[in-house]
């Protein structure tokens, strides 16, 4: 059952030697159900940084167009966009490791990074690139806690996801817009409905078909992105007529919102989610081959519920399969750095600051070796997010560079002098540093180099 | 089409379990096996040029009527080296006359991927490398189509294919078995950190296979390698190694494309790196050189017009090259469809008449024998390859 170290390592950021181990299960959905620190202290840029751009941006655009402006004008604000833009992303992700570094427990942050997983979204234009996590942060960190419903509105409500699945190109076919309009050949994107179906809720394996994507996109249609970066309902752009998805049937008059929204509360509670998203949680947390009856009493506690995550978290927490002492699964590359610069104490404030003042430093400690170790923040490879299988990321050549990055990880800005790479050992890893790991710390020739032995071993890659 | 999502959605776990694959771990310090235990006797390098390559400034078709008057500042620099009286190379690629006046250099002009109108770099990209007709569903990203084609050749190891970039590329990522390297410094071990780190490693398979296979491919690369060269050099040097021995199908890329402004100085730099890739190659291949098809191709090609920076947009027909002495060179492939305002694809792209994927399917077939039916299902789902032209010996 419940071991401090496991909770730590496996349902947290990784142990540290200024943090101690969660003391139980209860105190972990306690903390969970608090205050959001790490959100207060390391904050991530709203998307009101970004929107002073979209006026000006627009209007020389349309200068250009009527042969106002020069082209290059266009260009060079772009580039400026661009340049102001990365920078905040850059402390997006300095942020978001640095809330796992400081984290109490990392219940929070993990939970957050799978369920930003689940909702993947890649910005997408001049104003969105770089908006993942201000997505993240308004959509999906607030609501780790809450009603999957909750979340799975503002989520798929959310700009950023609008439009990384087409739906801002999504008119309805026999809305009022394409019949005024029957020579810009309008109609739906199925994108979102799909994955809305596949990944987000029901599941590939539930019993939909092609009727129900399509159905679901044109119950979709109508959702769009405003100049100001907002979701915004157009009656004008949806489908008329009553849509009919798994069972759930709108209202003919398709004119408003609500329609959207009765529709994925209905998903949000339907059996075929509380499965989806019962075992992916345990396939995230505990095992590629979760245990049967795990899985189970997570989603007969979702249904039970009616979608309350903290409710399966618990039943997560409190069921033995939870607590296998193997460790089977692979910490992905964001996970992995955070657990390490976390065991090693470093400072987060040092990360932010670094991040802020010398980016340079940063493209070199973590976002260049995030993308060579196979996770390009911010750019997935898919709507269905990182793979969760281990093999797919100990590979030689991404192994080659977690070496690489573990070999320099002790003399990072923030990481404190550390005495000795046993003491690294303990701090990460407790009862769980093997007997050849704890030789070879003690046995390497430098400081670093043994330091990086404790990070490239496989019990501290592996959670 | 949907018969391949659902096979790709069975194999989900398979294909992961396919990097690591039982022949990784049953082949510690392989030296280069005898050619003649090798599926096949050709190679296919694949370069994915991203960025968007501008097909009609690096393939100038100065014969056209309507050519100039679409670029008057591109066409107006330094002279291009006229190739068969209507097209003409760009100045940057004149070391590789001679290869195209020994028929081992050849383009494919108007060609692009069934991907349109939404000019994505990302998507293009996907669209190419996976090899699909659209990215739709979410598994379409799961395998790219040079994998999909390792999967075919029988006795394929996991050397069988193999791809030099620091990231795993979609091309080449999927459940066959296959390598993956980058040219580096790899001093980042003492030896003695080195015996510790085995040793570390050594309790969990996983770890212990990868590593093994991580140590040796540093250390053919560290034997190999000249650091003072640049990178691409490395590339294409490390490159031949592997092709001379187990590897027959491999992948890179070169990037830089993305010509939006100031494109003569722009575009010098991706050239002399694809002129001196191809170049490099074939010194290091030597013999083998004559049993290797080189294809590049890019995402989708740039508009026809020049833009007010000096530059083009992203647009949808373009140009693909071959080169090697396995390939058809010394023509221009592709039915030409014509600059007039009237031919363009939306009125402003080169329009596209024909599908790379049907080229590089035909070269496949010829190389290595794989049927019709396997190129059309599982190499390149849904593609009809009839009419294509025969870009390789």
């Amino acid at each position: 059952m419940f071991q401090p170290h496991l909770a730590a390592i496996r349902f947290g950021t990784g142990r540290s030697p200024v943090h101690p181990d969660p003391a139980s299960a209860q105190a972990m959905l306690d903390a969970l159900s608090g205050p959001d620190s790490g959100a207060a202290a390391f904050p991530v840029s709203p998307m009101d940084d970004v929107l002073p751009w979209v006026e000006p941006y627009r209007a020389l655009v349309k200068a250009r167009n009527q042969g106002d402006a020069d082209p290059q004008e266009v260009l060079d604000m772009l580039k400026e966009i661009r340049k102001s833009e990365r920078r905040h992303w850059l402390e997006g992700l300095a942020s978001t490791v640095s809330r796992g570094v400081a984290a109490d427990d990392g219940f929070r942050d993990r939970l957050t990074l799978f369920w930003a997983d689940h909702f993947t979204a890649a910005g997408r234009g001049a104003f969105l690139r770089n908006r993942v996590d201000t997505y993240v942060d308004a959509a999906i960190r607030p609501n780790v806690a809450g009603k999957f419903a909750d979340m799975l509105k503002a989520a798929e409500l959310h700009p950023v996801m609008l439009q990384y699945l087409n739906q801002n190109t999504s008119v309805g076919p026999g809305s009022k817009l394409a019949e005024n309009r029957p020579n810009r050949r309008l109609g739906l994107n199925e994108n979102l409905g799909r994955e809305l179906l596949e990944l987000h809720t029901v599941g590939v394996d539930a019993g939909y078909g092609q009727e129900d994507v399509r159905q679901m996109a044109e119950l979709l249609a109508g959702l769009n992105v405003t100049n100001e970066m907002e979701m915004v309902f157009q009656p004008g752009r949806a489908e008329p007529g009553a849509e009919h998805v798994l069972g759930f049937s709108s209202s003919p008059r398709r004119d408003q919102l609500q329609d959207i929204l009765n529709a994925l509360d209905y998903l949000a509670v339907h059996p075929d989610t509380a499965a989806h998203l019962s075992r992916k949680l345990a396939v995230h947390f505990v095992s590629d081959t979760p245990d049967e009856d795990l899985v189970a009493s997570m989603a007969a506690r979702y249904r039970e519920s009616g979608g309350d995550l903290m409710q399966v978290y618990d039943a997560m927490l409190s069921h033995p399969a939870a607590w296998a002492p193997e460790l089977q699964k692979i910490k992905r590359p964001v996970d992995y750095v955070t657990s390490a610069l976390r065991g090693l104490g470093a400072d987060p404030h040092a990360l932010v600051a670094t991040a802020r003042e010398t980016p340079r430093q940063t493209y070199r400690d973590l976002v260049n070796p995030l993308i060579f170790m196979g996770q390009r923040w911010g750019e997935p490879d898919g709507p269905n997010g990182w793979p969760e299988e281990g093999a797919a990321w100990i590979t030689a050549n991404a192994l080659a560079q977690r070496l690489k990055w573990a070999m320099r990880a002790s003399s990072m800005p923030g990481v404190p002098a550390m005495a000795e790479p046993l003491q690294l050992a303990e701090a990460a890893l407790g009862p769980l540093a093997g007997e050849r790991l704890r030789f070879a710390a003690g046995a390497a020739e430098t400081r670093g180099e043994g330091i990086g032995l404790v990070l490239i071993s496989p019990e501290f890659q592996r959670r | 089409m949907q018969d391949f999502s659902r096979s790709a959605r069975l194999t989900r776990r398979t294909l992961l379990r396919g990097f690591t694959g039982c022949c990784l771990a049953a082949s510690p310090l392989v030296t280069p096996v005898t050619l003649a235990s090798a599926p096949s006797d050709h190679r296919l390098v694949v370069i994915v040029l991203r960025g968007a390559m501008d097909g009609l400034d690096v393939l100038r078709p100065v014969g056209d009527p309507d050519y100039a008057a679409l670029r008057p500042g591109l066409a107006a620099g330094p002279e291009a080296l006229p190739l068969d009286g209507f097209f003409a190379l760009h100045p940057e690629l004149a070391e590789l006359m001679p290869l195209w006046q020994a028929g081992q250099l050849g383009f494919a002009h108007a060609v692009s991927t069934p991907y349109r109108d939404k000019r994505s770099h990302f998507e293009g990209q996907d669209i190419l490398e996976a090899g699909l007709p659209a990215m739709e569903g979410a598994h379409s990203r799961d395998s790219g189509w040079l994998n999909r084609l390792a999967g075919l050749i029988p006795g394929a190891t996991a050397r069988t294919a193999f791809a030099v970039g620091r990231e795993s590329d979609l091309i080449l990522r999927g459940p066959a078995p296959a390598s993956n390297w980058y040219p580096q410094r790899a001093d980042t071990l003492s030896p003695q950190g080195k015996r510790l780190a085995e040793l570390v490693f050594h309790d969990d398979p996983l770890f212990r296979d990868q590593a093994a296979r991580m140590f040796e491919l540093a250390a053919e690369d560290a034997e190999s390698a000249d650091r003072s060269q640049p990178q691409h050099v490395q590339v294409a040097e490390y490159l031949s190694q592997q092709l001379l021995g187990e590897t027959r199908l491999a992948a890179f890329s070169i990037t830089g494309w993305d010509t939006h402004g100031g494109q003569e100085a722009a575009l010098k730099r991706p050239l002399k790196q694809l002129r001196e890739t191809i170049l490099h190659l074939q010194a290091g291949l030597g013999p083998v050189w004559d049993r290797t098809a080189i294809v590049a191709m890019t995402e989708f090609g740039r508009t026809a017009r020049e833009n007010g920076t000096k530059g083009t947009d992203h647009g949808t027909g373009g140009a693909m090259l071959m080169a090697g002495g396995a390939v058809r060179g010394g023509k221009v492939f592709g039915g030409w469809p014509g600059l007039d305002e009237a031919s363009l694809y939306d009125r402003r792209d080169l329009m596209p008449t024909g599908d790379v994927r049907a080229l590089a399917a035909g070269a496949i077939r010829t190389l290595y024998g794989t049927g019709a039916g396997d190129l059309e299902r599982t190499v390149f789902p849904g593609l009809d390859m009839g009419g294509a032209p025969q870009i390789v010996l």
